[in-house]
């Protein structure tokens, strides 16, 4: 009977299921097989937090916050001498970047699939630009550059680059798309390590320190702006988040004072959230940081720690909810060691292999 | 007393219901032949059993009668309503999205699209282990990208 089911009607109720349902339904039959690779997510399922141990280049720990387990994968193809910079999080993809003080190398990861694409070089080799990243649309995404320093041709001297590139992702093209003042080139340059946020038209990136401050390039109107960060100059550790379309910001202090700040209209901040204390005070204690995802915020220390979790709520979509998760501290029976990680979101692509590739 | 307008659906057993416009238009498919003139007599819905029809009529009203606050007891209310209705046999279920596909109504879509990826969502490993062992013949073929997800060790 259900297999008289229009295959439509099944990709539709195909797109219902958390990812790892998906991809269980796409290897139970040809029919299903099918139906599943042209299931198009709805993204109603709450993002996966992923950890990258910083001293341990081939492990990737994922935890499915549907069924709240930790997952171990082993990264064949990540070459050395890179580290994580962010996630093309609704491609389920992890940016990596080349570290040291060589030109800009980036590259791509499907940390379900270990598949791995270096991007082809920048027109304008550079060392530690700010990297960024926007998602238009399921078919494509885009990756930026900005700042950095190169070599002058003739003399041999370091100077900043002033210039944007863009990556697309159908192309697989890079094109240098303007010019920038020569301020924010040297803000922009090693001091913004970290992921970026797209809200509203504008591609922001926060310094990775205190005091903290945010850049922000304005797509349409080719402007740059900088923006102060509440309680900046305090603040212990700090991450932007973007949240239901805006940005937002989430800091602390010795993990027990914890808010979280929208942006408003005027380029106000307005304190939107405070975590609860007892949250809080479990979390004292050693470095915090944190990441943030569109319905997901999660501020964590080592693998093995707690990490505490602002999502969003399921069943009722304008609450949001703080949990702890439990840490990941063994295999199969044995002992893991406390990694330090780097932590990231993605929405997993479990049933197909991602396009890009 | 007011004087509510009322629509003719008649379907595939030749049965006719009567029912307030209000109700009658929350599927999109009947609000739009409404608008396009179509209504005069009844409406036909050739392809929905008498059964299947009733059921979601009552769906409808329910949604309708319902006020639209966000009051805990209403919403509540609601929810057990919804809980209920999809407490069918899979005959019924079958039939359902696809009367409820062609009518268009958003809201009991969701809710049967939901229902159904629970009922997938629930296989045990072992169920989904004897599927995939007698079927692999078939997938020897198409497994090409393997997914190290489910060889990764859980923890």
């Amino acid at each position: 009977m259900w297999n008289n089911l229009p295959s439509d009607l099944l990709s539709n109720v195909f797109s219902y299921l958390p990812p790892h349902s998906l991809a269980r339904a796409m290897v139970t039959c040809r029919h299903w097989h099918d139906c599943a690779r042209s299931t198009t997510s709805r993204h109603q399922h709450p993002p996966w937090f992923v950890a990258l141990p910083t001293r341990a280049r081939n492990l990737c720990f994922v935890h499915n916050p549907i069924e709240s387990t930790w997952h171990l994968l082993g990264l064949k193809h990540v070459p050395s001498l890179t580290r994580p910079v962010s996630t093309i999080p609704g491609h389920g993809l992890i940016l990596f970047k080349s570290t040291g003080s060589v030109p800009l190398q980036l590259s791509v990861c499907d940390p379900f699939t270990s598949r791995f694409r270096h991007l082809p070089q920048l027109r304008k080799p550079r060392t530690n630009p700010a990297v960024g990243v926007i998602e238009d649309c399921p078919s494509q995404f885009n990756v930026y550059v900005a700042g950095g320093m190169c070599k002058a041709a003739s003399s041999g001297a370091a100077s900043y680059e002033p210039t944007l590139e863009m990556f697309d992702s159908r192309s697989k093209n890079w094109t240098i798309t303007g010019s920038m003042p020569i301020e924010f080139a040297v803000r922009l340059t090693v001091w913004t390590p970290n992921e970026s946020v797209y809200s509203r038209g504008v591609l922001y990136w926060m310094t990775s320190a205190r005091a903290y401050s945010i850049m922000g390039f304005d797509m349409s109107s080719n402007k740059w702006k900088e923006l102060s960060v509440p309680m900046g100059d305090t603040l212990e550790f700090a991450a932007m988040v973007p949240r239901d379309g805006k940005l937002a910001v989430i800091g602390g202090t010795h993990g027990v004072n914890v808010l979280v700040w929208e942006l408003g209209e005027d380029d106000k901040w307005n304190v939107i959230e405070r975590m609860p204390v007892e949250l809080g005070k479990r979390f004292v204690g050693g470095s915090t940081k944190c990441v943030g995802i569109e319905g997901g915020v999660c501020l964590y220390k080592e693998i093995a720690k707690e990490m505490v979790v602002w999502r969003k709520d399921r069943n009722h979509k304008n609450k949001w909810e703080w949990y702890s998760i439990e840490g990941c501290n063994q295999i199969s029976g044995k002992r893991l060691e406390n990694y330090p990680i780097k932590g990231l979101f993605l929405h997993p692509n479990l049933a197909c292999s991602s396009s890009f590739f | 007393m007011s004087f509510s307008k009322t629509i003719m659906l008649r379907n595939y057993d030749g049965e006719t219901f009567v029912v307030d416009e209000v109700v009658a238009v929350e599927p999109q498919t009947i609000e739009h032949m409404i608008e396009d003139g179509c209504a005069n007599t009844s409406i036909p819905l050739p392809n929905i059993t008498s059964k299947i029809l009733s059921k979601v009529i009552e769906h409808c009203k329910k949604h309708v009668e319902t006020p639209n606050s966000n009051e805990k007891d209403a919403k509540a209310d609601l929810k057990s309503f919804d809980f209920d209705f999809v407490k069918a046999d899979q005959g019924t279920l079958f039939d359902l999205i696809l009367a409820v596909n062609y009518l268009n109504i958003k809201g009991l879509l969701d809710l049967i699209y939901q229902t159904i990826a629970d009922m997938i969502k629930g296989k045990t490993p072992e169920e989904e282990e004897e599927m995939r062992r007698v079927n692999a013949w078939v997938f020897s073929c198409f497994v090409g990208v393997t997914c190290l997800y489910f060889k990764s060790k859980k923890i």
